[in-house]
């Protein structure tokens, strides 16, 4: 039996009259990885902040390696080997790699004086304990997320880390890195560290598990080692409800129809080469591919963001022009970005605004003014419609959680009935309830003759929601699967496949 | 990246509806604060200057306030869009010396006065024009060139500086027709013509900003350009469309400028206004994407009242013109501290 490192038992905390965790223990054992589960709002962060010091629990006691706590600093607890690498890493993005790693050791050792010899050496043995190579003098920020996350995870190390948190660590990250970070902790645990893993990703969670812990509403829900767990009881100890996927029904696609959206040797030069496939009314199609491989440039090209280079987009049998985005709405395309942060919402604007920005033209009435009341109702239906959880329209966006902010972006394109729909990672960042709901209205939408271009490289996603499938590598069409001829498995295998075939 | 603090709903901060001649007004608890600073200030003078509390005061500030505030207005649309816009004041200027070099050289001397009333119109018109010609060259080079707005509008202020400098070899163009004043000195039942103006144009803006597409897409863009594009607004246009008018509300300030004076030159406000209308906005809370037209009239007010006030206060005070600009400062810089206390304070605690 693997020693315990960490006890935390009965801990409950409050904040004002919200029950964070009510009640909750959790053991963190040497050589093992344990998976932290939980919806947003379940306690998981809450419970990873009173393990590192940062929040004092109300009730409860913490024992690490033998020492029992009442109150935990965070000195306290980086002294007993607790790490924390949280999703923004907290490294300094304008430093070098070098500077970043050896860091802490230069600011404990209180020289006045940059010993530069000292920060590489410190670098260099940071780097071999995981047997990485990172360019020691490149400048973070222009690091990709995997290797600031590399950094991370060194300094962890250099700090003596016994136990190491990784809150949400694949967020940022494509397929790739996801399997080269669970190497780089398979490796840590071999050597007797504890991990513990947080994350609402089931698939990850499924691969890198050796015990599986759940959170629901501040309770912890379920522990268990993660033999014999599966996606499904995951699912249903996460949101208390059974998610049943096994009986989607797929809408039908009428094949003798012409198409809806027909491409015909689209061309981005620097984006993709030759695309062509056609859409049909009622059908959603998915194309996957890693990051890189034009996926989200084709995107763009038929939205109008990127005009294409060359090639011809026919809509409902008729070639169109798409030079600009106008354009592209004019024709009946929308388009659910996928930093939606950043392209998709208006943060600081109630939620009817962000919904109804498509649909403005239609409020106006005599001498060029808008309807507000008609507006506002309108706002109101779609966020009824698509269970917006607010207590109104008129709050800022920014007041929602990634779920609901989503539905939001899915609202404004909705609203205007496009006859193509593109949709970029519709449920990146997104907890299971909403994503098990979002799929839902993909395949609703796809009922009522809509036609539907998923980009996604969430593999049980596209095989949830898609007829057919198109992989991408190297900016172009690889492969079409029929979602009945692949399984989960082949699919994953292939994209992974695509991986090794790119990084040659 | 968006869970953790979002969760929690956020106390419902933004609009309370208001009844009124446009049925819902946005006001806010800025609108409040603004209104209450406004009084205490007209209060605190009205006890500590003699004669502040008359008419004669009072319809001199009417007479004042109305060109500051136009050109606000102008200011307030460009950083509503997410830009800023240092030309308003050079645009009212050229605006001026061209409508007055019509004036002089096409009125005949001994014209009817229906005529020249007549021509007074063309002048105006004249005066829109070329405004909205300089708020085309801002919105070009800002929406379609790509020029960031305070380098573009510091270009433009220069450039429409030069032309004006240029044509009047920097000398004041003078000898309008009288009914020209009209404009700058007469009253409607006691309410200062200017005044009326500039409340004209008030309520223009709020409908514009708040009861037309045009409003509602200026909004978004300012809060967040990529966004806007992404929802199929025509950033372009919009942008456009806001340095238009931003230009013809500089012309109208060009107009009550030559009404007032008699004059045109490349000069008048130029020291001060434009720092005054970003100053004014600044009070205004007007941000990209936020702001409210309401917030922005009062803090014109504001202004006036601060103005002369410690005019009036101060008159035969050796550097009291100096002393304004010093109130203005110091207003500014409580206004920050009060905004620590009040939104400051709610925004730590979420």
């Amino acid at each position: 039996m693997a020693e315990d490192l960490l006890r935390a038992e009965h801990i409950s905390k409050r904040f004002g009259g919200v029950v964070a965790l009510d009640d909750v223990s959790l053991t963190i054992r040497a050589g093992e990885i344990c998976c932290l589960v939980g919806e947003n709002g379940s306690g998981k962060s809450t419970m990873i902040k009173i393990i590192s010091g940062v929040y004092t629990p109300d009730e409860g006691d913490i024992y690490i390696n033998g020492h029992h706590y009442k109150r935990l600093t965070p000195i306290e607890a980086i002294h007993e080997g607790i790490q924390v690498i949280y999703q923004d890493f907290s490294l300094f993005p304008n430093l070098t790699v070098a500077e970043n790693i050896a860091i802490n050791e230069l600011l404990a050792s209180g020289k006045q004086v940059v010993d530069w010899k000292e920060v590489e050496q410190i670098a260099r043995e940071g780097l071999a304990r995981i047997n990485a190579s990172l360019p020691l003098d490149a400048v973070v920020e222009t690091l990709p997320a995997a290797d600031r996350q590399l950094i991370a995870i060194i300094k962890a190390l250099l700090a003596n880390a016994r136990i190491i948190i990784m809150d949400e660590p694949t967020t940022a990250l494509t397929q790739r890195e996801i399997q080269a970070l669970f190497n780089v902790i398979r490796e840590l645990k071999q050597r007797g560290l504890a991990i513990l893993f947080v994350s609402h990703k089931l698939n990850e969670v499924m691969e890198i598990a050796d015990r599986t812990v759940i959170f629901r509403n501040g309770k912890k829900v379920l522990d268990q080692g993660a033999a014999g767990l599966d996606i499904p009881t995951m699912a249903y100890y996460m949101t208390g409800r059974r998610l049943d996927t096994s009986a989607v029904t797929f809408e039908k696609i009428d094949e003798t129809a012409p198409p809806l959206l027909r491409v015909e040797g689209l061309t981005l030069h620097g984006g993709f080469y030759d695309v062509s496939f056609e859409l049909k009314a009622h059908e959603v199609l998915g194309v996957t591919g890693l990051l890189g491989s034009g996926r989200t440039e084709l995107a763009l090209s038929l939205f109008g963001a990127l005009p294409a280079d060359a090639g011809r987009i026919f809509i409902e049998g008729k070639e169109v022009v798409i030079r600009s985005i106008t354009d592209a709405v004019a024709h009946g395309i929308g388009y659910v970005p996928e930093d939606r942060i950043r392209e998709g919402l208006f943060l600081d604007q109630p939620i009817a605004d962000n919904i109804t920005v498509t649909l403005i033209e239609r409020f106006l009435r005599r001498l060029g003014l808008l309807d507000l009341r008609t507006k506002s109702a309108e706002a109101e239906r779609w966020i009824r419609h698509l269970e917006v959880k607010t207590p109104s329209g008129e709050l800022p966006v920014k007041t929602l959680s990634g779920g609901n902010q989503q539905r939001v972006v899915l609202a404004k394109w909705i609203a205007r009935s496009p006859k193509v729909l593109i949709l970029n990672g519709p449920t990146v960042g997104v907890d299971v309830g909403s994503k098990v709901e979002i799929h839902e209205l993909i395949r609703q939408l796809a009922h009522q003759g809509m036609g539907i271009l998923l980009i996604s490289d969430d593999i049980p996603e596209l095989m949830q929601t898609c007829h057919r499938i198109l992989l991408m590598r190297a900016g172009r069409i690889a492969r079409e699967f029929r979602r009945e001829e692949i399984t989960e498995q082949a699919l994953n295998a292939e994209l992974v496949a695509a991986a090794t075939v790119e990084s040659r | 990246m968006t869970q953790g603090t979002n969760d929690k709903p956020a106390a419902p901060i933004r609009r309370k509806p208001l009844a009124g001649a446009f049925g819902k007004i946005r006001i806010g608890s800025e609108t409040v604060q603004l209104l209450v600073l406004a009084v205490i200030l007209f209060m605190f003078f009205s006890i500590i200057v003699e004669k502040f509390l008359t008419v004669r005061s009072i319809t001199s500030m009417g007479f004042q306030m109305p060109e500051l505030g136009v050109l606000t207005l102008a200011m307030m649309l460009s950083i509503y869009t997410g830009g800023i816009n240092l030309s308003v004041n050079a645009t009212s200027n050229l605006a001026a010396v061209l409508a007055g070099f019509f004036m002089v050289r096409y009125i005949p001397k001994d014209a009817a006065g229906a005529v020249v009333t007549l021509y007074l119109a063309v002048a105006f018109l004249i005066a829109i024009a070329v405004g909205w010609v300089c708020g085309v060259i801002n919105g070009l080079l800002i929406g379609y060139v790509g020029v960031p707005p305070i380098l573009a509008t510091l270009a433009t202020m220069t450039l429409y500086t030069g032309i004006s400098v240029g044509l009047t070899g920097g000398a004041t163009v003078t000898g309008f027709p009288t009914q020209l004043s009209v404009i700058g000195a007469q009253t409607i039942l006691g309410i200062p013509i200017p005044f009326l103006i500039f409340v004209g144009f008030t309520i223009l803006t709020y409908i514009l900003l708040d009861r037309t597409s045009f409003g509602f897409k200026m909004r978004l863009l300012g809060s967040n350009p990529v966004a806007a594009e992404f929802s199929g607004i025509n950033n372009r246009a919009i942008i456009m469309g806001a340095y238009m008018y931003g230009g013809i509300l500089s012309a109208v300030t060009g107009i009550l400028i030559m009404g007032r004076t008699m004059s045109a030159a490349y000069e008048y406000g130029a020291t001060t206004y434009v720092l005054l209308t970003i100053l004014i906005c600044v009070l205004a809370n007007v941000n990209p994407g936020m702001g409210r037209v309401i917030d922005v009239f009062i803090a014109v007010v504001i202004l006036q009242i601060l103005s002369t006030g410690f005019q009036m206060a101060l008159s035969g005070v050796r550097g009291s013109t100096f002393f304004k600009d010093f109130a203005w400062g110091v207003l500014l810089v409580l206004v920050f501290i009060a905004n620590y206390f009040i939104r400051g304070r709610r925004a730590q605690s979420s």
